[in-house]
């Protein structure tokens, strides 16, 4: 035995380990993407739920108002509209979220808008058809930005992953990119305050 | 010296203020846990809104729920909560998930929250877990709540919570609800024994690996020049082992380098005759659980299912 063996030996130890903890960092980046994708199931699972529910809504709203053909156009529009658009989990792009998000926020405000008409007719408002989808529309709503924060969340200890060193050198090697995150869109998230004007 | 530790001081003494201005309220991570290494109860009420005898029936009625169709249900009860950096849904939300109310797999949780405060800033929520919005949907919730309206709104707030205590049992203790919710009832645990095991095993491994490179570069290392290079170039047997006794030999070994020689005495066991294996296995586990009188929450989910309202 000479000295080259042992030398060689050590290289083959390091080797081994540097194998070992790439393996390590890549099952990491694995299970972080894929929490990324769990929870982006979840955002397009709670906006679905609200586009399943909107049609009943529009439909029991429209028997009881008239002359508000369109704020009720407008929320099956932007239904149809935000419908169009599904994100691939595996490929969300800034600009694939940016579209979704545009599409999604002209329905919440729609509905927004048919809400508010609520508080004009006093037949919709007392409603129980009409005020047992609304809580459910709330509901939805809850949903959607608990399960948009929770996908923020996933997306933000992915990125710091992918983009701490040493572990981006794995990223970029096995190209795992970075996710965009939802934009804080707080005007469109709240309801739209009613002004009560005493004249 | 003194100076600085005067500063120091005075700086903590800062902090520590600040530290409790900003605790004016409740934060999710401060409410207290009931359950825990020394309790395990299903209500936190810190500040007693509840009587002896209402604790004793929500109690009742949790470990009822738990016993028959394995939803936890936690009743937190706050004179307040930081109403600046949350609202009700996102309180409600982070307290549920940082406890993990209900179990791991099934997500059959409900957090029933109450927070006082002037009238009209007083909240009440009913947060359900993932695995409970089929049976609790967000209408359902809103309609306990409208049950129990009438008492909390007159500032009854233990009535009010039985009051939905009441909802839940008789929304839940249906035969159709338990069917629904005990079907596919298997708990199954994270194999977190399997994960430790594998961790150690390759701890072992790796140390194991290294002692063994460090040995061997040891008994090649030569004591005179240093250089790992000695090397076995001889052998002369003194004693022969026999089956009764242990034999003797002498081993040579030369450095390559230096030429430095050193002789080594080395026992040869004492022959055995091959039979058959019979070596017993191991067996037995090393950790037990010992009394354990505390209790922890199953680590369920929610996506933010329910209803809530001001008043």
């Amino acid at each position: 035995m000479k000295k080259t063996t042992l030398i060689w030996m050590a290289v083959l130890a390091a080797i081994v380990l540097l194998v070992v903890w790439c393996v390590g960092r890549y099952n990491a980046l694995v299970t972080e993407q894929e929490n990324v994708e769990k929870a982006w199931g979840q955002v397009q699972t709670a906006y679905q739920g609200r586009a399943e529910l909107v049609p009943q809504l529009v439909a029991t709203a429209q028997g009881l108002v008239q002359g508000e053909d369109k704020v009720l156009t407008d929320v099956m529009e932007a239904r149809a509209k935000a419908t169009a658009i599904t994100i691939d989990p595996t490929n969300i792009t800034e600009e694939n979220l940016a579209l979704f998000q545009n599409a999604q926020n002209e329905l919440t405000q729609a509905l927004s808008r048919l809400m508010a008409v609520r508080e004009a007719y006093p037949e919709l408002k007392l409603n129980e058809q009409f005020g047992k989808l609304s809580d459910q529309l709330e509901g939805i709503q809850n949903r959607v930005t608990i399960a948009r924060r929770e996908f923020n969340e996933c997306a933000q200890t992915y990125n710091t992953l992918v983009r701490r060193f040493p572990t981006n050198i794995i990223a970029s090697m096995f190209g795992f990119d970075k996710r965009p995150y939802f934009e804080a869109d707080e005007a469109a998230q709240q309801a739209p305050k009613v002004e009560f004007k005493f004249d | 010296m003194r100076k600085h530790l005067k500063i120091l001081l005075l700086f903590i003494v800062c902090l520590c203020s600040l530290v409790q201005l900003s605790a004016a309220g409740y934060v999710p991570a401060t409410v207290p846990n009931p359950k825990g290494p020394t309790q395990n109860g299903w209500i936190s009420d810190p500040a007693g809104y509840l009587s002896a005898a209402q604790a004793a029936q929500i109690t009742t009625a949790c470990t009822n729920l738990k016993n028959h169709v394995d939803v936890e249900v936690a009743v937190v009860m706050l004179p307040d909560y930081d109403r600046q950096r949350y609202d009700r849904l996102t309180f409600c939300q982070e307290l549920f998930n940082l406890w993990g109310i209900g179990g791991r797999e099934r997500n059959t949780g409900v957090l029933v929250f109450f927070a006082d405060g002037p009238i009209g800033r007083r909240d009440i929520r009913i947060h359900t877990g993932g695995g409970m919005e089929g049976l609790l949907t967000d209408y359902a919730c809103s309609e306990m709540i409208d049950d129990a309206y009438e008492y909390l709104s007159a500032g009854e707030y233990g009535n009010g919570v039985l009051k939905i205590m009441e909802g839940l049992c008789r929304r839940l203790l249906t035969p159709e609800a338990q069917a629904e919710l005990t079907l596919g009832w298997a708990p199954k645990h994270f194999d977190e024994e399997g994960f430790v095991a594998q961790m150690v095993f390759l701890t072992f491994l790796f140390v194991a690996v290294w002692l063994l490179c460090y040995a061997y570069y040891r008994a090649r290392k030569c004591k005179k020049c240093g250089v790992a290079t000695m090397k076995q170039t001889g052998t002369k047997i003194i004693k022969q082992a026999t089956y009764k006794s242990c034999g003797k030999e002498e081993l040579t070994f030369t450095c390559a380098c230096c030429g430095h020689t050193i002789i080594k005495k080395h026992i040869i066991p004492r022959l055995t005759r091959t039979t058959g294996y019979t070596g017993s296995g191991h067996s037995g586990r090393g950790f037990s659980g010992g009394g354990f009188s505390g209790g922890s929450w199953g680590g369920g989910h929610s996506f933010g299912g329910g209803a809530g309202r001001g008043f």
